[in-house]
């Protein structure tokens, strides 16, 4: 917190004065508090965790440019007055990270002296945690929306609860789509950290120095630009879970930063040669092959060590014995209900060339192919031809492999004999460029090819220059 | 929704809550389509009230209009997907006077995440 209430104290109530904003920042759940206008004078770190502002950021606006309540355009206006609180039913609200979280707010008047409103606090209680599925029995009681009965899967559902509660650093690893953020997530969840925020970081997607102020924080004027004190990811985690995907894109420079912190549990800010103590537990997940990485001298083996104290392997769903099955019934009665439209299943024909095919963008891909067949289907039943063209094309007179459950392994991506020379990353880009070819430029076609979202072929190619 | 602007200008569509750029894309029931010569020039506004807050029905306005750019404050992450990939440029998570972030759109130097104080004026740098 800055300005005025960086140097609020609250006298009387102990021994001696204590600075206000340590003590609300040490509150785990969402708090600001409002003037009489309604506008911010101070939020706490949790609340910056959910929102994505900090309080240099917030302070002075209007509580509903940051909170963004779906309430906020409805009711907002008819504030409490002394006799009544805020409603305090669910809510949600859309952060920086243009995430939408299911909340509660309760918002009550703060008096003065006299018995006259001065100002408000807001209480904003995420949700998320008390979400859990409890529809189906398939998956009722798992933590998060994880779905799957095969043996590899159940072996990870099994160790999950301990996993969670052991409060190690944990390594997840798998190829793209098998789920690993929704793992990392579930585990969050299922630990004593629950409360705490979990804060996501994608460690390929910014470059390293604004990766470095966004993990570790900087200090007013460290660099130029710098106009304020920022506090970091890491201090954004405290008392909760710091996600780092993509870890293996994490420049050497900051994996040194991130052992040194992993070691004391002390971050160091830009600009700031004292460092402030945080306690938080790290997941870090890769689609890379760290080991691999290592041998090539592109990961310190000392951060892996680190990182590697509980490893989940996420098999790929083309290994997952009777998962697709389960998983498109799951899949197709969610997204179903969603389109708000009567669809009873699949027919014989649409489940063969499902059950048939290879999912090399694993669940994600699995998503999608349900959704599309969802949206094009006019029947109750989804018919072969609602399925994407590609699907039908490779399962009908490409992959002979007789209709089950279990896939046989196969190498991701073995489209072209000279694979084995290429890195995860050339292969990627030149994958791209041989959909766009086969696609004719079009690129929603070539994301079908891919069997990736639209988005997803339009970040990729974006990585690559290939725009 | 007859097109009212020339083909040869740029547009924009505000999200707009009491004067101010809206908090939500998809509880937006106020909006400004603008737009301003190659050249830079004069902006040319229009105001429209919607029946009901809809994202999908805003998405669909903005390619029905023509739209090259969207001001708003808090969008999902598939909305800002979806119209990036339908080349419309997002300026998401812009908070105070819609006029005010019009006025740096037509300068260009709106960017995202742009936050004017409590009087509308920029923060300092």
């Amino acid at each position: 917190m800055s300005g005025k209430l960086r140097l609020a104290l609250i006298e009387g109530l102990f021994a001696a004065p204590v600075a206000f904003d340590s003590i609300l920042d040490e509150i785990p759940i969402g708090a600001l508090f409002l003037d009489s206008n309604h506008r911010i004078l101070s939020i706490n770190r949790a609340l910056s965790a959910l929102t994505g502002y900090d309080i240099s950021e917030a302070k002075g606006l209007s509580c509903f440019n940051i909170i963004r309540c779906s309430r906020c355009l409805q009711q907002c206006r008819q504030m409490p007055d002394e006799d009544n609180v805020y409603a305090t039913e669910p809510v949600n609200i859309v952060n920086r990270q243009k995430q939408k979280i299911p909340v509660r707010i309760s918002l009550t008047p703060i008096l003065d002296t006299q018995g006259k409103t001065t100002g408000f606090i807001e209480i904003v209680e995420d949700l998320r945690v008390q979400q859990k599925v409890t529809s189906d029995g398939v998956y009722n009681g798992r933590p998060g929306n994880l779905v799957g009965t095969s043996l590899q899967m159940e072996k990870i559902f099994n160790i999950l609860p301990m996993v969670a509660q052991a409060d190690s650093s944990i390594l997840i690893t798998g190829e793209s789509g098998t789920g690993k953020d929704v793992i990392a997530e579930a585990i969050h969840l299922s630990s004593g950290r629950a409360k705490g925020p979990f804060i996501k970081v994608n460690c390929a997607a910014l470059p390293e120095t604004l990766l470095d102020s966004e993990l570790f924080g900087h200090q007013k004027g460290a660099f130029p630009g710098a106009s304020e004190n920022k506090a970091g990811r890491i201090r954004l985690a405290n008392n909760g879970t710091l996600f780092l995907s993509e870890v293996g894109n994490l420049p050497m420079r900051l994996q040194g930063k991130l052992l040194a912190f992993l070691d004391d549990k002390v971050v160091y800010s830009m600009g700031n040669t004292r460092g402030i103590g945080v306690n938080v537990r790290i997941i870090a997940a890769s689609l890379y092959p760290l080991d691999q990485m290592v041998m090539e001298g592109r990961f310190r083996s000392d951060l892996l060590y680190r990182l590697n104290v509980v490893r989940l392997d996420l098999p790929p769903l083309r290994e997952r014995e009777g998962d697709i099955r389960l998983l498109l019934e799951h899949s197709l009665r969610s997204v179903a209900s969603q389109f708000n439209k009567d669809i009873r299943g699949l027919s014989d024909e649409a489940l063969e060339s499902l059950l048939d095919y290879h999912f090399q963008g694993n669940v994600r891909e699995l998503k999608n192919i349900v959704e599309y067949a969802v949206s094009v289907c006019q029947s109750q039943i989804i018919q072969e031809n609602d399925l994407p063209n590609y699907l039908i094309e490779s399962g009908g007179s490409k992959n002979k492999t007789p209709v089950g459950f279990s896939m046989p392994a196969r190498p991701l991506h073995d489209t072209t004999a000279d694979s084995s020379d290429c890195t995860w990353m050339e292969m990627e880009k030149k994958m791209i460029l041989e959909a766009l070819v086969s696609a004719k430029g079009k690129r929603s076609n070539a994301a079908d090819i891919l069997g990736w979202g639209r988005s997803t072929l339009w970040r990729k190619m974006k990585k690559y220059g290939l725009e | 929704m007859v097109s009212f602007f020339s083909s040869e200008s740029e547009r924009v569509l505000v999200t707009v809550q009491d004067h101010q750029v809206s908090p939500r894309f998809d509880m937006t029931l106020e909006i400004i389509i603008a737009e301003k010569g190659l050249e830079g020039g004069t902006l040319n506004e229009k105001y429209f009230l919607l029946a009901e807050p809809s994202a999908e029905e805003l998405c669909n306005l903005i390619q029905k209009e023509n739209v090259q750019a969207v001001i708003c404050g808090g969008i999902e992450e598939e909305y800002y997907q979806y119209l990036t990939w339908k080349k419309v440029k997002v300026f998401c998570n812009v908070i105070g006077p819609a006029g005010k972030g019009l006025l740096l759109w037509a300068g260009g130097v709106l960017a995202e995440d742009t936050i004017f104080q409590a009087d509308g004026a920029l923060p300092p740098k």
